[in-house]
């Protein structure tokens, strides 16, 4: 085992290491197929969305199953201003999750005061009736009903630099998308980041587990959880105007937007790994890949042995599995799985800064991954 | 008069399925502190486990009688195996267990039985003039009698939890394990039938609600659970009584908002009054009707 | 059968990694009863958690000539062994009378469970008022009356109380020792520095001879604030020389 010490230079070097990793895979995505880059970015939805519940669930223990409400609010604020208002597509995403946090805010309002569970349901309820409540005929004019919202996108492509401009057809537009997508993961990651590093955001982990001493500590942190959940309901609007502009269609009947779609995201999040800061990411990849590639795996070799008397695709059984057994095994996922192996070949010593509290060794993104 | 009649006749019967999936969700609650998340897929499991064995011949009561025993086994083996060793190490993690069971029992479901809806037998009488009239309501057989099952059974279990010893050991665990031990009882055994009682109990509303519908699909559950789960905040998590009552209310209030308002709120959004209650209970009584608050707060 | 009902030898306990026992050495004869004194944080509620079963341990413990180091709470109870916790130890949700019927649980002479309740509602007429009433509104001495009687309700041989007279007003105290006495023998709840009038357990009471073993809030300083003093009450004549158990 080698130890490094924190903001040693051999802790710089492993850091830096792992930023290069990192912007080599990020600009080798582009020189893929349009194909290819549109499982990035479907990839990258599922991460930002769970990167968003990580935030509420993972790291403050406030249990939400509406996500996939509040990026059911991002996809049509998006696909509304866009179609219907003819705004162009990137402001789209500032109302989205304006409105994604005043409504996540009031859910989260009473239900914050007491137990959890009561958050749980309340937010279940909300998945439940988002998808009814957009498909509502008396809100035909403003959702379209059923049918919904198609062919969602820019006119024309921005010219952005450094990445731009952009090829013509939808090879650019995946491009463009994935850019926009890795912009606004970036803007997110740093907030999400900047909150559980903040005094407040460690306060609330550290009464993730204990209830009663979040309530000794008061109504200053149950505001403050408040807020942090709205924040979370935020990103994960951002996530959904990006799927509007990725699949361009919005509907009721889109996956994500359905209750199934919390779940996914849960499960994302769970598998990457909760309350780290790359879980969700890592996780998002590794749903969306297994999620994809599990009917046909299944047909065949081993899994067809276990799974071939099943019926309808056995993938919700597998993740069930899965999650119960990470559970047992590894209740903090991939990322916390790789962060512990990694700790047996390199330990980062923390400096001992004078009134610091923060005495967990952060782990650079290499060894995160 | 003879309309809002229909409506509470149609909403009670309803609500008895929320009421027994609700009493379920609350009797694990009380024991464990733990939500179970899986309590509508368990009785989706019952729904088909009676199907199929009405399939093989068996006469349909004791096809039901046989799903609840089913049932049972299944909600004492989730205690067992999951509950019991997760619950050691974070109730996060019972969450996600109870998250995965609903996934992978829903699925499981589908995989054994397929996707499509199949067909359900009713436990009543079922033809055009099977009904009771009552000032000019028609309370037909089929929802009379899953009204009078449910309130049979709620009869069973407050017996069950005031007369018997077992219901004694189940209130005490509840109240204080730590003392339930120091006076010898077995809290683990207890929180296990629990956790049994409660499945078994979801497994008959399962069935009932399955031959309500007069069919069982994997959707089946989804509603009704999300409406026990209101029944059940409603109520207050820790008092059975007040989840039977408000199962009830919940099943009349969204009959009625239906049928008063087809236009403005309709089947698919008939659970949004019963939302806008629970958010106001939450707000102004956040420990539910019946609850206590002291178990309830921080 | 040897005339101690409880043996310990070298009791180890503690909560996971952090040990709070080293080595306990105790012994409770029949007809006594045992006083354990401590300082603050002296582990005198792990020891009773540690005899109950309640806590992971290793060591010896034989009771009325069973081996109990690895039974579980419940098998202790079932041998004859009660304990009242500290502090709220009743059941707050459950009425007055369910309390005291969650104290017999183990046993299975239904009849005779209602004849034991209805003697405790006549020793402590207070928990008779409040029969039907709620544990949790009942005031702290009056919890603690009902926590005594609720683990005697199990006919125990052996009653640990921890701080029994923690939140009684000496009048309850004094309650509580005389109709005790006069019926089902209890351990009478005192300081240190008072038990020199505790009465022995006289000879006449109609159920078996059994034996207690209590714990008191606080040492007389001189004991020093790491030792044990296990202090076997033989006599009225007073509280003996402490035996240092490490």
């Amino acid at each position: 085992m080698i130890k490094v010490n924190e903001n040693s230079p051999a802790h710089w070097a492993i850091r830096g290491l792992g930023g290069a990793l990192l912007i080599a895979v990020i600009l080798w995505v582009p020189t893929m197929d349009f194909a290819g880059i549109g499982q990035v970015n479907d990839a990258l939805l599922i991460a930002l969305a769970a990167m968003s519940l990580n935030l509420v669930l993972g790291y403050t223990g406030q249990i939400s199953i509406g996500h996939s409400a509040f990026f059911g609010i991002g996809a049509y604020a998006t696909a509304i201003l866009v179609k219907k208002y003819e705004w162009s597509p990137g402001w789209t995403f500032f109302v989205g999750a304006i409105v994604a946090f005043v409504i996540g805010t009031i859910v989260a309002l009473p239900a914050l005061r007491i137990k959890g569970i009561y958050l749980a349901l309340v937010t279940l309820a909300i998945a439940f009736m988002f998808p009814k409540f957009v498909g509502w005929e008396k809100l035909e004019w403003l959702t379209k009903g059923q049918s919904g919202y198609d062919s969602v996108r820019y006119k024309d492509l921005p010219d952005w630099p450094l990445v731009g401009p952009f090829p013509k057809g939808q090879q650019g537009r995946a491009e463009f998308q994935f850019w926009l997508s890795i912009l606004v993961v970036a803007i997110s990651y740093l907030v999400i980041r900047g909150v559980v590093r903040s005094r407040v955001g460690r306060s609330l982990i550290a009464v993730r587990d204990n209830e009663t001493a979040a309530a000794v500590m008061g109504v200053h942190l149950a505001q403050t959880k408040t807020l942090v959940f709205g924040v979370s309901a935020a990103i994960c609007a951002l996530a959904g105007s990006l799927s509007a502009l990725r699949s361009g269609t919005v509907t009721p009947e889109s996956p994500n937007i359905q209750v199934v779609g919390s779940v996914v995201f849960l499960v994302a999040m769970i598998i990457g790994g909760s309350a780290t800061l790359w879980g969700p990411i890592v996780g998002g990849f590794f749903y969306f890949y297994l999620e994809r590639n599990l009917g046909d795996w299944s047909e065949s070799g081993p899994l067809e042995f276990i799974f071939g008397w099943s019926k309808t695709s056995p993938a919700t059984m597998i993740f069930s599995i899965l999650l119960i057994v990470l559970m047992f095994v590894a209740p903090f996922g991939v990322v916390g799985l790789l962060k512990r192996w990694s700790r047996k070949v390199v330990q980062i010593v923390p400096s001992p800064v004078v009134g610091s509290v923060d005495t967990k060794a952060p782990v650079a993104p290499a060894t995160a991954r | 008069m003879e309309r809002l009649l229909q409506i509470i006749f149609n909403g009670l019967s309803q609500g008895s399925v929320y009421s027994l999936i609700a009493l379920g969700l609350v009797v694990v609650y009380r024991g464990t502190g733990h939500l179970n998340f899986a309590q509508g897929e368990m009785a989706l499991t019952g729904a088909y486990l009676t199907w199929q064995f009405d399939q093989w011949g068996i006469p349909l009561l004791i096809a039901a009688l046989l799903a609840m025993v089913c049932g049972f086994a299944l909600g004492a083996a989730t205690e067992f195996f999951l509950v019991r060793p997760l619950g050691k190490k974070s109730p996060f993690a019972v969450f996600v267990a109870t998250i995965a069971l609903f996934l992978g029992l829903n699925s499981l479901d589908g995989a054994i039985w397929g996707g499509e809806a199949k067909p359900y037998p009713n436990f009543f009488p079922n033809d055009d003039d099977d009904f009771i009239r009552i000032l000019g309501a028609e309370w037909r057989y089929e929802r009379l009698g899953v009204f009078v099952v449910m309130l049979v059974l709620t009869g069973l279990f407050f017996l069950l939890f005031k007369k018997t010893k077992l219901g004694l050991a189940m209130r005490a665990v509840a109240s204080n394990s730590e003392s339930a031990k120091l006076v010898g009882i077995p809290t683990n055994l207890v929180l296990m039938t629990s956790w049994g009682l409660a499945a078994a109990v979801g497994a008959l509303g399962g069935s009932l609600i399955a031959s309500v519908n007069t069919n069982v699909n994997q959707l089946t559950m989804i509603v009704v659970f999300i409406a026990a789960s209101a029944a059940a905040t409603l109520g207050g998590f820790d008092s059975p009584g007040g989840a039977v009552l408000s199962g009830l209310f919940i099943g009349v209030l969204e009959t009625g908002a239906a049928d008063y308002f087809p236009d403005w709120i309709g089947q698919d959004l008939k659970i949004l009054p019963a939302f806008v209650v629970i958010m106001a209970v939450l707000l102004f009584r956040p420990a539910g009707l019946w609850g206590s608050s002291r178990v309830e707060r921080v | 059968m040897s005339d101690l009902l409880l043996e310990v030898h070298g009791l180890h306990a503690g909560y996971g990694p952090i040990e709070v026992l080293h080595g306990l050495d105790l012994s409770v004869e029949r007809g006594g009863f045992a006083v354990i004194l401590g300082a603050n944080g002296a582990g005198k509620t792990t020891t009773m958690r540690a005899l109950s079963g309640m806590l992971a341990r290793r060591g010896e413990v034989s009771f009325d000539g069973h081996d109990i180091s690895k039974s579980s709470p419940e098998a202790i109870v079932r041998l004859g062994i009660a304990q009242v916790p500290q502090g709220r130890g009743t059941f707050p949700e459950l009425s007055v009378e369910d309390n005291l019927r969650a104290g017999a649980y183990i046993r299975t002479d239904g009849d005779a469970i209602g004849d034991d309740v209805e003697r405790w509602f006549t020793n402590f007429p207070r928990l008779r008022e409040r029969s039907s009433q709620r544990a949790g509104t009942l005031s702290g001495g009056e919890q603690q009356m009902l926590a005594i009687a609720r683990a005697l309700m199990s006919r125990p041989k052996l009653l640990l109380c921890d701080e029994p007279s923690l939140g009684l007003s000496p009048l309850i105290t004094q309650a509580s020792r005389s109709c005790s006495s006069s019926r089902t023998p209890t351990s009478p709840s005192r300081s240190p520095r008072r038990c020199t009038s505790s009465k022995r357990v006289p000879s006449s009471a109609p159920a078996p001879p059994r034996r207690y073993l209590e714990t008191t809030a606080s040492a007389a300083p001189t004991w020093g604030t790491d030792r044990w003093n296990v202090c076997f009450k033989s006599s009225s004549t007073g509280c003996p020389k402490g035996r240092s158990t490490r």
